[in-house]
């Protein structure tokens, strides 16, 4: 095919001709990386948040509250999938809504909320949430965020994250190489 | 499991109810424009903006897990895009109440078919065209069904007939490789792929198994497999399309022979003999045999066949 004709004219590897592993989805695979990129630019957020919207919080309290979370993604054993939605998500919500230091938190949690209950088998209760917070938050509170997350964000939280991408470069630049993806999934 | 899009369907039990709202909800509604608020089935209400009528679904969910399922649902709603695909309008949270707005679907399939008037035999390839379509579009967004069945492809009958697929309950978007872990209690068994049954993950090809027998119920005008256990399907499947030998089921056929409940090997059945309805004058050979050679490629025993629509289109 054309493809095949242009790949081997610049002598690449063609990643996508396994037809016989229906689980590599040979057919779909360009169509899905394209979607992959637009989704990313649409679902991408703002660059200048902080400067621009936020009055009461800085980088490095956001900077404090991701590294909180990575604490809490390794305490309940969460997915990395999970994590890199949840600052996808927070990120969004600080794009364009102004929110106070003592609330930061309570958006953190309440994002990783959303986040596990899309990605992960069994998710955390909203109470375990509560509890990690060393009950700074009631459950109604973080109720009440997810709602406003969910609604500012209009449900639209299927969002690529880097482990999509980074699956397909491994892919590609490994492709003489027998490299295990086990190693990908370490990460 | 709780679906938004679940049992859309009106049986039009015409009577006002506003009352049945909440004064939220109803203020909820009113803020977004919806007037005449008629109670289509259970939760959901037909109501109209502007010269359109919506089927909105709201789901007033103290509980947590139908929360979430609704949550995850209307996400993967909101990333597909296609005329062959149910449509959220609009989504809205309102305290504990969310709100899904749909165009409003006439029927579905499975009621659809049951009127045979309406059921021709042109029409049958055009919708089987557009399922696909829908179902292209779904892989193409890393979303697999895994539970497609007519009752859950919706049908509008607006200036032409359009099938909408409907129920994402089961769904989040995979990555690829594809990781997605066969459930027991996901999809109904009739319309379940082998290879399932036999612990493979979730892949594509599921989905056009469904659809293969989807299409033949079409045209059966009941299910193409109806056994109640896994083990029953099986041998309904062996009697139909023949045991998979060794050549098409590499490893597998060792394994087969192994389940003492398993009928002996048999030949494939000339699908003709089953499709009777085909076989009336008039029909052009060239769609026959073109219908049998398609329903055998959505059937095919080995997933690596039927792999994707895609390949199917361009046959």
């Amino acid at each position: 095919t054309e493809k095949n004709v242009e790949l081997e004219r610049e002598k690449i590897a063609n990643i996508d001709n396994i037809y016989s592993d229906p689980q590599l989805c040979a057919t779909y695979i360009c169509d899905i990386y394209e979607h992959l990129r637009k989704s990313e630019e649409k679902k991408r957020p703002s660059t200048d948040f902080m400067e621009r919207i936020q009055k009461d919080i800085n980088v490095s309290m956001r900077a404090i509250l991701i590294d909180w979370l990575v604490e809490v993604a390794e305490e309940y054993r969460l997915v990395p999938d999970t994590l890199y939605l949840t600052v996808n998500y927070i990120d969004r919500y600080l794009s364009g809504n102004a929110v106070n230091r003592q609330r930061l938190q309570l958006l953190g949690v309440s994002c990783m909320m959303i986040s596990s209950k899309y990605e992960e088998i069994c998710a955390p209760q909203v109470e375990e949430f509560c509890y990690i917070t060393d009950n700074t938050y009631l459950k109604e509170e973080v109720l009440k965020m997810e709602s406003a997350v969910l609604n500012y964000l209009k449900f639209e939280m299927t969002a690529p994250t880097i482990k999509c991408f980074l699956r397909r470069f491994v892919r590609a630049a490994a492709h003489d190489v027998e490299l295990p993806s086990l190693q990908l999934e370490c990460l | 499991m709780y679906s938004v899009t679940r049992l859309l369907v009106s049986h039009s039990s015409k009577f006002e109810f506003e009352q049945a709202l909440t004064r939220s909800q109803l203020e909820t509604l009113k803020e977004n424009r919806f007037t005449s608020y008629v109670l289509a089935r259970a939760n959901i209400f037909r109501c109209k903006r502007d010269d359109d009528y919506f089927a909105i679904k709201i789901m007033s969910i103290p509980n947590e897990e139908q929360r979430d399922n609704v949550m995850k649902e209307i996400s993967v709603l909101k990333t597909l895009n296609h005329t062959n695909v149910v449509g959220l309008v609009d989504s809205m949270i309102n305290g504990d109440d969310v709100f899904a707005v749909f165009e409003y679907p006439d029927s579905n399939l499975q009621a659809y078919m049951k009127n045979s008037e309406l059921f021709l035999y042109q029409c049958k390839n055009r919708f089987l065209y557009q399922i696909l379509s829908g179902i292209a579009h779904l892989h193409s967004r890393r979303i697999l069904h895994k539970d497609l069945r007519p009752d859950k492809i919706l049908v509008y009958m607006k200036s032409s007939i359009t099938m909408r697929i409907a129920e994402y309950n089961n769904g989040k978007a995979y990555d690829v490789p594809l990781d997605c872990f066969y459930s027991e209690n996901i999809g109904f068994p009739s319309y379940r792929a082998p290879e399932l049954l036999f612990g493979n993950n979730y892949s594509t090809a599921n989905d056009v198994w469904s659809v293969g027998c989807i299409f033949a119920e079409m045209h059966l005008r009941r299910p193409l497999f109806s056994a109640g256990t896994d083990l029953e399907l099986l041998n309904e499947m062996f009697s139909l399309l023949g045991t998979p030998t060794e050549e098409i089921w590499p490893g597998k056929t060792s394994f087969l022979g192994s389940i003492a409940a398993l009928e002996p090997p048999k030949q494939p059945k000339e699908l003709r003999s089953v499709f009777p309805e085909l076989e009336p004058a008039g029909v052009d050979i060239l769609s026959v045999s073109y219908f049998h050679n398609f329903l055998l490629c959505l059937l095919h025993w080995s997933s690596v066949y039927c792999i994707s629509v895609q390949l199917n289109f361009n046959d």
